[in-house]
């Protein structure tokens, strides 16, 4: 009966029924399931999501909408986790941010949801972020992975000199990098000396996930 | 330089819905199209959108290897002009934003963790720029006709032979602080959804659309914006 249920909720995210998946989630923790496995099945139905998205058989909004019923069903069962003493945000820590002299900040807050939907503590330091404060950052709260985001070609000049001057402060080691924005590509990131370089949300999190491995 | 009066610039949520079909291939679903609704509601009541645009014409006094020379107006640095525009006797140079209100609200519905309603509003603000930069546009080639010349297609700052660190020289030209739009150092337009543009007038000028362009766009691959008839569209 259990298992059925499951199915159901992940099928209802899946397919965008928000009302229902979210009444459902709601049914079943009442009647006592388990809320991190129920977390769980929200991130499979993101899973299926994200590879709709990709395929390109949903579009963006689609994607956010998912993200915002997962966030939904999170608000429900964030407080029984809690009462558990259990942390919801064990994936990992992502410190993200627009390099300095760019503005452009829809990419990066929509990295910043998934991420943050996705279970991922995410520290956002807003746009125009000059290097210092990326420093800082990564020295107080130690994140697995740092995010330059930058839409303007003049972005990645901004780009390497965050991470050169990371590597400089001495945290490059063991941290890894990615960057995103417009038009970043293989050779934009052998420019900045980034790990890694995702065209959209869902690859930042395929990226994280690979990095971050629980 | 002339700042128009702002033209009325609407979308409906039909319009919008054909503008991510037609790159998509396929229907939005419902619950998207009702926020669409919702938003463009919420943008109207609003009044989110304001709309400014205009556009000076600089002689050409004549033009070297990658620059084209304006009387009063200094050089402009473009190979792609030179190269597109060089028999030109006037450069338009245009500049047009749908303001930072419609920026502000964005912000403010990721921060309350609205996703949909932020994309969504993102979405109508680019779509109402390019609506507007089609103003601009006309409005361009109404008066080369009334001038007696002839207009060529628009290039842009970014394009490939046109750096996008000409961006300065062409909101100078145009007169973006006119209708309050800065650059910041990074040469990045502000309010964001705004955008400037370039037009030769004179005899026989090219025209072409902007398939040619997006065609040539290193972004091409990934950009939701481009033409949907451009050659090398991604699978």
């Amino acid at each position: 009966m259990q298992e059925q249920k499951s199915a159901t909720l992940i099928q209802r995210i899946a397919d965008m029924q928000e009302q229902e998946a979210i009444s459902l989630a709601r049914e079943m923790l009442d009647q006592g399931y388990d809320p991190i496995a129920l977390l769980g099945h929200c991130r499979e139905a993101m899973e299926i999501v994200g590879a709709r998205y990709e395929k390109g058989e949903y579009f963006l909004p689609e994607l956010m909408l998912a993200g915002e019923v997962l966030s939904a069903i999170g608000s429900l069962a964030k407080p029984l986790v809690q009462q558990r003493s259990l942390s919801m945000r064990d994936a990992g820590t992502v410190v993200i941010g627009t390099v300095h002299g760019d503005l452009h900040d829809i990419g990066k807050n929509i990295v910043t949801f998934m991420l943050d939907i996705n279970g991922y503590n995410v520290v956002d330091l807003g746009i125009d972020v000059p290097v210092e404060s990326f420093i800082a950052s990564i020295r107080e709260h130690k994140p697995q992975v740092v995010g330059l985001s930058g839409f303007l070609t003049v972005a990645f000049g901004s780009m390497k000199e965050t991470i050169d001057a990371i590597a400089a402060a001495g945290f490059r080691d063991g941290l890894k990098i990615m960057i995103g924005g417009g038009q970043v590509d293989e050779t934009v990131r052998n420019f900045t000396g980034a790990d890694a370089f995702g065209l959209n949300a869902m690859e930042a999190i395929s990226l994280c996930k690979g990095w971050i491995k629980g | 330089m002339p700042v128009l009066p702002p033209p009325c610039i609407s979308l409906t949520a039909d319009e919008v819905r054909l503008a991510w079909e037609e790159r998509g291939r396929r229907s939005c679903s419902a619950r998207v199209l009702d926020t669409v609704s919702t938003v463009l509601e919420r943008m109207n009541d609003g009044h989110w959108l304001q709309p400014a645009y205009g556009y000076a014409l600089w002689p050409v006094a004549g033009s070297g290897s990658g620059h084209l020379r304006l009387r009063g107006g200094g050089t402009l640095h473009s190979r792609l002009a030179v190269h597109r525009c060089g028999r030109a006797t006037r450069l338009a140079a245009g500049i047009c934003t749908v303001g930072s209100r419609l920026g502000h609200q964005i912000r403010e519905w990721f921060a309350a963790g609205q996703a949909v309603k932020a994309v969504v509003l993102d979405e109508v603000g680019s779509l109402a720029l390019y609506r507007l930069a089609g103003h601009l546009e006309r409005q361009v080639r109404v008066e080369a006709q009334h001038l007696g010349l002839q207009s060529s297609g628009v290039l842009h700052p970014g394009d490939d032979g046109f750096e996008l660190s000409e961006q300065r020289k062409v909101v100078e030209l145009a007169g973006g602080a006119d209708i309050g739009i800065s650059l910041t150092s990074g040469v990045m337009l502000y309010p964001e959804k705004s955008l400037t543009m370039v037009m030769g007038l004179g005899d026989r000028m090219p025209v072409w659309g902007r398939d040619r362009g997006c065609a040539r766009c290193r972004a091409r691959r990934q950009c939701p914006y481009r033409h949907p008839h451009s050659a090398d569209r991604a699978a």
